[in-house]
């Protein structure tokens, strides 16, 4: 619903959005669009381009039928799932309190800040982080995937700019009534930046979902290998460079097997996005300030 | 309930330490399981960087390998191949910076003035899509429209044209990094700042329509402010990490290029130390990108609160 | 995917022209370690007896073919070689298997043991990660794949402090107790020789190197793929290159180092009269074939994208009309995508019809499987354990590693072949992949679905050994090549891949080729020549 306030754009202003909004979206689909025909494309479509194919002339789920026929994709899915939505719970609540915490002028505030700030600049080596996963107990255990990853600072910094602009007064306020700093933190910062916690969110569980490195490091049963791993075996057999070195040679997937794999990796996580957009609303802060 | 103010006020004073805890407790306790986090899954692994003054072994350990003080970092020093790299770094993320981080603020803007909200959310939804695809099927893809035997370049030979070498040119590569760029994380990087322009407040506009403000005037004066402190923060961010313009994108597109264009720090690094088992090397070229990183990162905060932004790290009693 | 691909172009040494292979393989410490690999008595060799294939083996390399799985399998093991479970880390090149407890394939190859192997299975990317955090963590299973030139530095050290010395155990007749270890050839386990010691198995692949495959169909059309001069290969490409078919695969290492074979190039270093050591990089040979090929690729005969994935599906359609695979057997790989296919191999010639070519042979395996520290009864164990996934193609034991359980994971086709059931194709590609990289019997010639395949890939075998040559410095040892090696290889070839797509000019050879010796190639060389062997011969042409 156009607000009566706003104007009727120009046609020609019109037709420039269509055009960048509609090009952009375009080079997008396509590729994707290849990418999904691949996925469904025969064995004979597949020789006949020479690789992807733009639009299968005799599709097949036969792709799909391999990839959950058996083995370790069903069960690669759950614990993805699983890794994301508790992983993104913990550091959503860990990267909250530690931002609201630090947002205002308080004791330890500062050093605890530049704590955070620091590990933007340094990463700790595999090696050690080994070592302290093992010393944990956490080897073998989806825990390994889990609690590494449960601050980052991008995730900090971001969420702790916002919470400075939540407005002093709104806060102050609330003080004034007695609240306690959970309390301010429950019922007046964590609703005026719902857009940018599920942002945050968004961007944890993303993160979750592509991790694969610690699960090689740290997972010695395949059966509790999560997506991205098994679609990196997929998509590297036969093109590795062990593979090629050592002249082991496993004929390499089909390609419509290896894009059927980047699907089922693609589609869970795409889904997320368009349920968090209803926190995408205007207007929140307004209300809060006059209400 | 003179807690808060008092809190403003003597931020800048100093309170007793006691008297600091009892107002401040609450925040501290919350502070304590990010911090707890920290010290066990970085703080404490990541004094294992001390490998890189050491010609580390994995089969003796930290504590058994031999120390030998800087020669790491020496050896970088005098590798001339660093120092390339190092330069198409620097021109990679300077052309990063100016191509690509305006795309998502100009496509969050476009997108916030749509009116209709399907439209927006379908357009939403197809932009971020690419952001899972990883580098290896960007890259094929991008060969598959615009490579040598790409759908452009065939339509070109068709037409009797010449071909035009998009993908191995490497005098445009850093254009083509910007494009591969663009396409696979505009529409990603959009969201936050679609999230920016939530705290807008709308009657702000309804005001400013009815003193007679153009669309060009309002966005110019309340649309865009509201985003500036994320841009900054953003800004801030990337400055610190600009040492980083990606890894896997280069390394898959260093032979059609050659290295003379692509060769960046990570691709370096990699070379020199991970592919022969040479840990201390690695975590040496780390060191020294953090130490530079650190730099950048408080130059640009600084010049950030110049300009009269918060950024990312305050000033005491800011 | 790509870049591990361009990966092997740069620090791979692709097989055939590896110095840094054989270096990391044979070597260990810095001083002394060739001499006592000198004095070392390598396991007697003998042949496993009882089967017999329809095309004989041959010390050369040549290896034997099969027409047909060997009716009645017989057994190569007294008894079950664990009596209690064993761990190991190794990778899998094909997709991860179903994990033990629900892959019975698995569970029937322990019962078969006689205890549980329970697998650590690694995947690249990876692996030399996954290996350094387990040596640093001191948390090493019984056994872990030593994979050669994969990043695992300093191996020497590393076997003495970790591993277990398994020399008298394996060293002389002592192997004849293990006799399907007693198989493998001495090449095979000069391999596993560090340090003058002996430290695990060897794990065979083909001896053969890289080759170049041509998609018959396509090269029908100017003649067919042999050629006899460089200039009617040039011709050829020329010809068959137009609209969006090319002639070559864009791999253009490996192409150059099938045209330095046409050009006399030598397979790693040659062994020149007075017995110093002329590197690769050195001879004219390679700096011609270097020329050609910048020839080739400015007659836009290659394929323009250079970090082209798999060539594969583009040589059978035709988009391409030759690519490099490594050994004659490859074929298979192009029999999968298009059962009518059988691809030519082609046969190096001299580059002007006159002058000798050459075919370098790979290394012949990919490395072995070390034991960590442990008494003499684990020890035997262990090796028992070895003895038995050794086993020879055509035995007992080979099946059940290889297809599992008649009935179950594998049924017996027209032909009494084994073919893998819906159930076995699950279950075994996996396991398998990741047992066979930790352990192998010599390799056979072996298409049970084409047995015509096999018969003409014994040929082009016999073809490839008349030219065959060996890398002098194979199983010698020397440290700057070790520590060095792969990253003068990788610069020299950045220059080179620059050079042949025009990039820089001819002259950037010479300048590359300075920054090789001083950087670390004259160092080599001298540690290479003061250890090598008498009995490698002078290099011929």
């Amino acid at each position: 619903m156009r607000p009566i306030w706003k104007e009727r754009p120009s046609p020609g202003y019109q037709a420039i959005k269509a055009l960048v909004l509609g090009g952009f979206a375009l080079v997008i689909v396509i590729p994707i669009l290849v990418v999904i025909s691949t996925s469904l494309a025969s064995d004979r479509d597949i020789i006949d381009a020479g690789g992807y194919v733009l639009w299968p002339s005799h599709p097949t789920l036969k792709a799909y039928q391999t990839l959950f026929g058996g083995g370790l994709m069903g069960r690669a899915i759950l614990v993805s799932v699983f890794v994301t939505l508790v992983g993104t719970a913990i550091a959503l609540a860990v990267t909250i309190a530690l931002a609201y915490a630090t947002s205002r002028p308080v004791l330890f505030g500062r050093p605890v800040l530049l704590m955070v700030l620091f590990t933007l600049l340094f990463a700790p080596g595999i090696i050690p982080m080994f070592l302290m996963v093992k010393q944990l107990g956490l080897l073998d255990s989806l825990w390994s995937l889990i609690l590494p990853g449960a601050l980052g600072a991008f995730n900090f910094v971001v969420l702790r700019t916002f919470f400075m602009n939540v407005p002093g007064e709104l806060l102050e306020s609330a003080r004034i009534d007695g609240a306690s700093d959970f309390t301010i933190l429950r019922r007046i910062v964590l609703p005026l930046s719902k857009a940018v916690v599920a942002v945050v969110g968004l961007f944890y569980a993303v993160g979750f979902w592509n991790a694969f490195f610690n699960a090689l490091l740290y997972l010695n049963d395949t059966s509790k290998w999560p997506v991205q791993v098994i679609l990196r075996t997929y998509v590297l057999q036969g093109k590795s460079l062990s593979a090629d070195q050592l002249g082991v040679h496993p004929p390499s997937q089909p390609q419509s097997l290896q894009m059927a794999v980047v699907v089922v990796a693609l589609v869970p996580i795409a889904m997320v996005y368009p349920f968090l957009q209803r926190h995408f609303t205007k207007g929140v802060i307004t209300g809060a300030v006059k209400g | 309930m003179l807690k808060a103010s008092a809190r403003k006020r003597q931020a800048k004073v100093g309170l007793p330490l006691a008297a600091k805890w009892r107002r401040d407790w609450q925040m501290v306790l919350l502070m304590i399981p990010g911090v707890l986090f920290l010290l066990v899954f970085f703080y404490l692994p990541v004094l294992g960087n001390v490998v890189a003054f050491q010609d580390f072994q994995p089969y003796l350990g930290i504590m058994h390998s031999e120390w030998n003080g800087l020669q790491n970092f020496v050896n970088l020093y005098d590798n001339p191949d660093f120092w390339d790299a190092l330069r198409n770094t620097l021109l990679l993320a300077a052309v990063q910076l100016l191509l690509f981080f305006p795309v998502p603020i100009g496509l969050a803007l476009i997108v916030d003035s749509l009116v209709s909200n399907r439209l927006r959310r379908w357009f939403q939804t197809i932009a971020y899509l690419p952001h899972f695809l990883s580098w290896v099927l960007v890259v094929t893809l991008f060969q598959q429209s615009l490579g040598g035997a790409g759908f452009v370049n065939n339509l070109l030979r068709h037409a009797g044209l010449d071909p035009i070498p998009f993908m191995t040119n490497p005098d445009t590569f850093p254009l083509l990094v910007v494009a591969q760029l663009v396409w696979k994380d505009a529409g990603w990087a959009m969201i936050i700042f679609l999230a920016a322009l939530t705290t807008v407040d709308v009657s702000l506009y309804e005001a400013a329509a009815a003193d007679g403000a153009g669309r060009w005037r309002r966005m110019w004066h309340i649309t865009l402010p509201s985003l500036r402190t994320v841009i900054v923060l953003l800004l801030i961010l990337r400055i610190g990490d600009i040492l980083s313009v990606g890894f896997e994108q280069f390394i898959l597109q260093r032979d059609s290029v050659g290295p003379g264009a692509a060769e960046v720090l990570d691709t370096f690094t990699y070379y020199a130390g991970v592919v022969g088992g040479d840990w201390s090397s690695g975590a040496a070229a780390g060191l020294a990108k953090g130490v530079v990183g650190a730099l950048l990162l408080w130059g640009a905060n600084s010049l950030a609160h110049r300009l009269g932004e918060p950024g990312i790290f305050q000033r005491r009693g800011a | 995917m790509i870049s591990r691909r361009r990966f092997l172009q740069v620090t791979g040494a692709a097989i055939a022209t590896s110095t840094t292979l054989a270096a990391c393989g044979d070597g260990g410490a810095s001083s002394g370690g060739a001499k006592a690999s000198g004095e070392l008595t390598l396991p007697t060799y003998k042949p496993f007896e009882g089967l017999h294939p329809d095309f004989p083996g041959a010390e050369s390399g040549l290896e034997p073919g099969f027409l047909k799985f060997p009716a009645d399998a017989i057994s190569s093991v007294k008894a079950p070689p664990l009596k209690s479970s064993v761990t190991a880390l190794t990778e899998t090149f094909a997709t991860p298997p179903p994990p033990m407890g629900s892959n019975p394939m698995w569970q029937a190859l322990n019962s078969a043991l006689g205890g549980e192997l329970k697998l650590t299975i690694g995947t690249d990317p990876g692996y030399p990660e996954k290996f350094a955090t387990l040596l640093a963590s001191d948390s090493l299973p019984d056994l872990m794949w030593l994979p050669p030139n994969q990043g695992i530095p300093n191996i020497g050290p590393m076997l003495e402090a970790k591993f277990q010395d398994l020399t008298k155990y394996l060293s002389g007749d002592a192997v004849l107790e293990y006799p399907n270890l007693a198989a493998l050839k001495p090449a095979s386990w000069r391999t596993a020789v560090v340090n003058g010691k002996i430290w695990g198995a060897p794990i065979p692949s083909t001896p053969f190197g890289q080759v170049m495959m041509g998609n018959p169909k396509t090269w029908a059309k100017v003649g067919g793929l042999q050629c006899s001069t460089a200039d009617e290969f040039f011709a050829k490409c020329k010809e068959l290159s137009n609209g969006t078919n090319y002639a070559l695969e864009p791999a253009i290492i490996n192409m150059l180092h099938m045209f330095g074979e046409w050009f006399g190039a030598p397979n790693g270093w040659r062994v020149n009269q007075d017995r110093s050591l002329t590197y690769l990089y050195e001879t004219d040979n390679y700096k011609a074939a270097v020329e050609y090929a910048a020839k080739l690729w400015a007659a836009k005969v290659f394929y323009p994208d250079l970090n082209l994935a798999d060539a594969t599906p583009k040589t059978v359609n035709g988009q391409i009309a030759a690519q490099v695979t490594v050994g004659p057997r490859a074929t298979a790989d192009f029999r999968n995508l298009d059962p009518t296919l059988f691809v030519d191999t082609m046969i190096p010639f001299g580059h002007d019809g006159k002058a000798k070519p050459t075919y370098d042979m790979g290394y012949g395996t990919v490395g072995f499987t070390p034991f960590k520290k442990t008494d003499e009864g684990r020890i035997r164990e262990l090796l028992a354990l070895m003895d038995y996934l050794s086993a020879p193609f055509g035995t007992k034991e080979y099946l059940i590693k290889n297809f599992g359980v008649e009935g179950q994971q594998y049924q017996l086709d027209a032909q009494k072949n084994p073919v893998l059931t819906k159930a076995g194709n699950q279950q075994a590609p996996g396991l398998v992949s990741a047992l066979q990289i930790m352990n192998s019997p010599e390799s056979v010639i072996f298409n049970p679905a084409y047995p015509e395949d096999t018969r003409k890939i014994y040929a082009t075998e016999q073809k490839l050994l008349k030219y065959a040559m060996r890398n002098p410095t194979a199983g010698t040892y020397s440290d700057t090549s070790s520590k060095l090696g792969p990253k003068l290889t990788a610069a020299f070839r950045d220059t080179i891949v620059d050079i042949v797509t025009g990039r820089q000019k001819m002259d950037a050879y010479d300048a590359a080729l300075k920054r090789w010796k001083s950087g670390g190639g004259d160092k080599m060389r001298d540690e290479f020549a003061a250890v090598l062997p008498s009995s490698v011969p002078v290099t011929g042409s």
